[in-house]
């Protein structure tokens, strides 16, 4: 398979390389990766990024360098949704660790585990600028913040009602 | 009530979108400025002002901008530091997503009075929610004719984007911002050159935070005098804080810097006290970077000094007894918390987002989070205490960047407080891990009067 | 002398360690140290004057600054890396007759130390490391890390050239090599923090006409010389100086020979361990010089090369076997390196005998269940 942006995608591309003056377009670099990785699977797969090492006109390895520095490229797949739960001071102050076991508890996962099923992954990552707002994770796009427990519930039921289609 | 001048419209419905913005009274201080001001007047005014950088260093904006390089034929560049990564820091996010308008338009101020045609917001990668509000903005600011060529026939072109990082607490720090914002590896550039002479594409730049270009708004509008006649000696105007940990009010509070720790704390205008039953045993008053202070040292200072909310105030007794007021996220700790699992869970962040190139961060980050583990799962030794205390002060001052630094201070600070609650750990692995240390002498001996009681 | 200091007209007088010397303006204090030579000279594991932005990153090179500038005589408030420091008319620089720097130098070497592997008797750097001698004369004995030591996959980088990560101390100089000799730079640092770490990604074969240069630039046993016969010590091979008329390169290089075959083709290196300039220009060699010319008909001998600093330091710590000629004070300036950090309580390489092995000992021997029992 060879991969390619569709023509509404390419538009986007060519509007990204016109924010920054003529000649800087490895300065669309980050959000290039960001809008491969929401097209092709929610993941940055070797062949995704020499795609659009292509089409920046970048050597491949600028663009792994920069990929494998970033916390939020996902060098490998991911489950359909993906649960990142902040673990930072604040947000363990407010039970953090807690909202990690619960999710253990409902789906049998721990930190970098992913569902049997592939509905679900489950990440630890670091402070997401939301700590008054604690224990909180990110779920794709959206932040859901004061968790409880049945919350979490909440969640689950919601996303495994879905039925398994794009990714958003 | 304490007055505000960043968020007093915040909560006006309708204040995210350019009509009822403008209504308000928005985009003043561009007509102000581009019709009766020259760029340096502007410069000037923020100088006079007092504003210093909200980011965390404090740094005086009008300096800052005064030391800008203008060769001849090159361009130069604002950006704005959106990418809040900071533990305890929230601020930017709250004032972005509520009253966007204001951070654009003290961009087009800034941009005008630094000269920069081509600006712009890097937010942090997971706001995105954030970034496509200030998008909306833009446009509409644009469609308004705020933005673009000849802005209002002044002769001045000005437009706005917005960069999103991907996750990297580093790419705060104002070099390895600009690095991200090329399009590569957060690495900090080791200076000189200051972005102010070589930054952005090799131009000339500023970087300032979101909540320090959106206070230019204020500044210009009501003059740098009435903006300096607020706060005390040169911690001038109001400054949000971000609150956090164990309080009843959670959230982000403008305060005019004039009240007391206590008084924010406890007031239910501010954090609304602590729950129920608990006691104030520990405070980060300025983010995760800046020393914890127990209750003792927080409220007041060690000369008995009342603590104020001001940089000075915060900043008194040094590291020996003192903190600072860094990006103002304000994180409360109560008696049921233990301060080496805190100290961990800071180590372990650091540990994660150092950039790795300078071996004492990327080496000493790692170690230390090993052994503030050890210590609090119960397998540490005593030595390990003094282990942890030297390599805090190699990494310290010895780094490319300040991440060493706010990766060494969280640590000594712990240490230098909270040292028996360390040797209780190691003295006592079984208990640890069952229950706390309490607050033996750290909680908050003060009497919290009945008036400012939740 | 690096290019920075060419050109310049005015120059600069400063102090360093209570020398006075003078160097043309825009020359950083690592350079003006450079010039006086010995003890005042920083280490530098991560510089490289013939690499353009190399430097800043290891952090050995601290020195005190205790004048800026004789119009400004105030203190730097922090140790600056001396590589990246441009010298100022008056400055007062303080290296070993500064205990901040020595304290901070030693934490330096503790850290680079901390996840190296320490696998000296097996690695073909052993002899030529810089950390090696880094290690013995800046740091500490023991150490104090008590932890795993941080591993990765393996990674082949192709026919030429073998990558050990975990000796890597992440100086960034390969990766300048690779954009400023070659025309297309297929590694780099990827990862960040204590992850970070030198790789193609996707175990693409480094193939460059010039890429062989990282392996001389490597201050470690992290990027080495895969058709180097015999994995041999490097103590036991014997360094020749040679040249051939190469269409490509200087082909001015170093041969490492044992008897008359010739194991191994380097660079020559300056005092400083980098590629010696020839002619104003860098020596840097190609790969048809260094992999291919392996028979000493490939080449026109001149003699025996100059002992480099680094070699000599190692071989004066390696003298269980042979003890080097005494042209270590010479060399030194008089100064005896002390073994303050024992590598060999870690790797283990004083448990063999060498003097009994029938021939020169390979990386083998220190493998061989014989050599663990040992
Ligand atoms: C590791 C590190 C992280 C930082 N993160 C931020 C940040 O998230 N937001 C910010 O405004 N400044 C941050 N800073 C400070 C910036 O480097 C810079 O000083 C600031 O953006 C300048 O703006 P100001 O003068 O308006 O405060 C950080 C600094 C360091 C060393
Ligand atoms: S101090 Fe840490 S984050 Fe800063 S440059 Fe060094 S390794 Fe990177
Ligand atoms: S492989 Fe060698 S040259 Fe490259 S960064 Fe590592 S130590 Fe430096
Ligand atoms: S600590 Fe969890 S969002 Fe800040
Ligand atoms: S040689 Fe100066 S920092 Fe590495």
């Amino acid at each position: 398979m060879s991969l390619r942006f569709s023509d509404n995608k390419l538009k986007e591309v060519q509007q990204i390389i016109a924010r920054y003056p003529e000649g800087r377009q490895k300065s669309a670099l980050l959000p290039v990766l960001h809008l491969a990785q929401q097209e092709f699977g929610g993941w940055l797969s070797p062949e995704t990024m020499d795609y659009v090492a292509g089409l920046l006109q970048l050597q491949p390895i600028e663009v792994y360098e920069v990929a494998t520095f970033y916390s939020m490229y996902k060098l490998k797949p991911v489950g359909k949704h993906l649960l990142e739960v902040c673990q930072t001071g604040p947000c363990m102050l407010n039970g953090s660790e807690a909202i990690v076991d619960y999710i253990y508890e409902r789906l049998g996962i721990r930190p970098g585990e992913t569902t049997a099923d592939g509905l679900f992954t489950l990440k630890t990552v670091e402070c997401l600028g939301a700590c008054g707002y604690a224990p909180m994770l990110q779920q794709g796009k959206h932040y859901r913040e004061h968790l409880t427990r049945e919350k979490i519930d909440q969640l689950i039921a919601s996303c495994s009602g879905q039925p398994a289609s794009a990714h958003h | 009530m304490a007055r505000k001048l960043l968020l007093d419209k915040a909560h006006v419905p309708g204040i995210t979108t350019y009509d009822v913005y403008r209504r308000e009274g928005g985009y003043r201080s561009v007509e102000k400025a581009l019709k009766s001001m020259s760029p340096d007047q502007v410069t000037e005014e923020v100088k006079k002002s007092g504003l210093r950088g909200r980011g965390g260093a404090g740094f005086p904006t009008g300096m800052k901008w005064g030391f800008l390089a203008k060769p001849e034929g090159v361009p130069r560049y604002l950006v704005v530091n959106a990418d809040e990564s900071e533990p305890g820091t929230f601020k930017d996010r709250y004032l972005m997503e509520f009253i966007p308008h204001l951070l654009i338009e003290g961009m087009i101020t800034a941009s005008y009075a630094l000269g920069s045609n081509r600006s712009y917001i890097y937010i942090r990668g997971e706001y995105v929610w954030i970034a496509e509000i200030l998008e909306n903005a833009i446009e509409e600011a644009k469609a308004n004719g705020w933005l673009g060529k000849n802005i209002f026939g002044s002769g001045f072109d000005c437009d706005i984007y917005v960069h999103r990082g991907a996750g990297a607490y580093i790419c705060g720090e104002e070099t390895a911002l600009l690095e991200s914002l090329e399009g590569k590896r957060g690495n900090p550039r080791i200076k000189p050159p200051f972005p102010a002479v070589k930054g952005l594409w090799g131009c000339p730049t500023v970087v300032n935070n979101v909540e320090t270009v959106a206070a230019v708004v204020p500044i210009i509008n009501e003059g740098a005098e009435e903006y300096a006649k607020i706060g005390i000696g040169k911690s001038t105007g109001t400054k949000l804080i971000s609150a956090c940990g164990n309080i009843n009010k959670p959230g982000v509070y403008e305060i005019d810097m004039t009240i007391s720790v206590e008084e924010f704390i406890y007031s239910d205008e501010y954090c609304g006290g602590l729950p129920t039953g608990k006691k104030l045993k520990a405070c980060i008053p300025g983010g995760s970077s800046v020393p914890i202070l127990p209750a003792n040292l927080l409220l007041k200072t060690a000369k008995g000094e009342t603590r104020m909310m001001t940089y000075e105030s915060l900043a008194d007794g040094g590291f020996a007894s003192g903190s600072m007021m860094g990006s103002g996220g304000f994180i409360v700790l109560d008696d049921s918390q233990c301060v080496v699992r805190h100290t961990y869970s800071l180590a372990r962040f650091y540990r994660h987002e150092s950039c790795g190139q300078c071996s004492p961060c990327r080496e000493g980050t790692g170690w230390m989070e090993k052994i503030l583990w050890n210590i609090e799962t119960g397998k540490g030794k005593l030595s390990d205490i003094d282990l942890l205390w030297d390599i805090q002060r190699k990494i310290e001052g010895n780094t490319i960047c300040p991440l060493g630094d706010a990766a060494a201070w969280p640590v000594a600070a712990a240490i230098r407080h909270f040292r028996d609650e360390f040797e209780w750990h190691v003295l006592h692995p079984q208990e640890a891990q069952t229950r706390n240390y309490g607050l033996m002498h750290y909680a908050d001996p003060i009497h919290v009067p009945n008036s400012v009681m939740a | 002398m690096s290019s920075e200091t060419k050109n310049s007209v005015s120059t600069v007088k400063l102090t360093i360690d209570n020398i006075s010397v003078e160097v043309p303006a825009g020359t950083t204090v690592l350079n003006a140290a450079r010039q006086i030579g010995g003890d005042v000279t920083p280490p530098a594991m991560c510089y490289y004057s013939k690499l353009e932005g190399s430097g800043g990153k290891c952090r050995t090179c601290l020195v005190e600054v205790a004048a800026g500038s004789a119009a400004d005589p105030r203190p730097m408030p922090k140790l600056v890396a001396s590589c990246r420091t441009t010298v100022m008319e008056g400055m007062v620089v303080k290296n070993i007759t500064s205990d901040k720097v020595k304290d901070a130098r030693a934490g330096v070497v503790e850290f680079l130390l901390l996840n190296h592997p320490l696998d000296c008797p097996v690695c073909d750097q052993a002899g030529e490391c810089h950390l090696q001698d880094l290690g013995y004369e800046h740091g500490k004995e023991g150490t104090r890390y008590e932890f795993e030591r941080r591993t990765f996959e393996k990674e082949d980088i192709g026919p030429y050239i073998q990558l050990h990560m975990t000796r890597c101390i992440l100086c960034y100089r390969c990766t300048y090599v690779a954009d400023q000799l070659t025309d297309n730079r297929v590694h780099g640092v990827l990862d960040r923090g204590d992850h970070a770490e030198i790789s193609t990604y996707i175990s693409k074969a480094i193939d460059n006409n010039y890429s062989g240069n990282m392996i001389d630039v490597c201050p470690v046993g992290a990027l080495t010389d895969k058709t180097f016969r015999f994995k041999n010590r490097v103590w036991f091979t014997k360094p020749m100086y040679a040249h051939r008329d190469c269409p490509d390169c200087c082909g001015k290089v170093t041969l490492w020979q044992r008897g008359e075959e010739v194991l191994r083709v380097t660079a020559r290196k300056d005092e400083w361990g980098e590629v010696c300039s020839h002619e104003g220009k860098p020596g840097w060699i190609c790969n048809t010089c260094r992999f291919d010319k392996k028979a000493a008909s490939d080449w026109v001998l001149e003699g025996p090369a100059d002992v480099s600093r680094h070699s000599v330091i190692s071989q004066g710590h390696y003298t269980g076997l042979q003890k080097p000629k005494e042209t270590l004070p010479e060399v030194m300036g008089g100064r005896a390196p002390k073994l303050m950090m024992d590598i060999h309580d870690v790797s283990e390489v004083n448990k063999i005998e060498l003097s009994q092995l029938p021939g020169a000992a390979t990386g083998n021997d220190f493998n061989s269940p014989a050599a663990k029992e040992a």
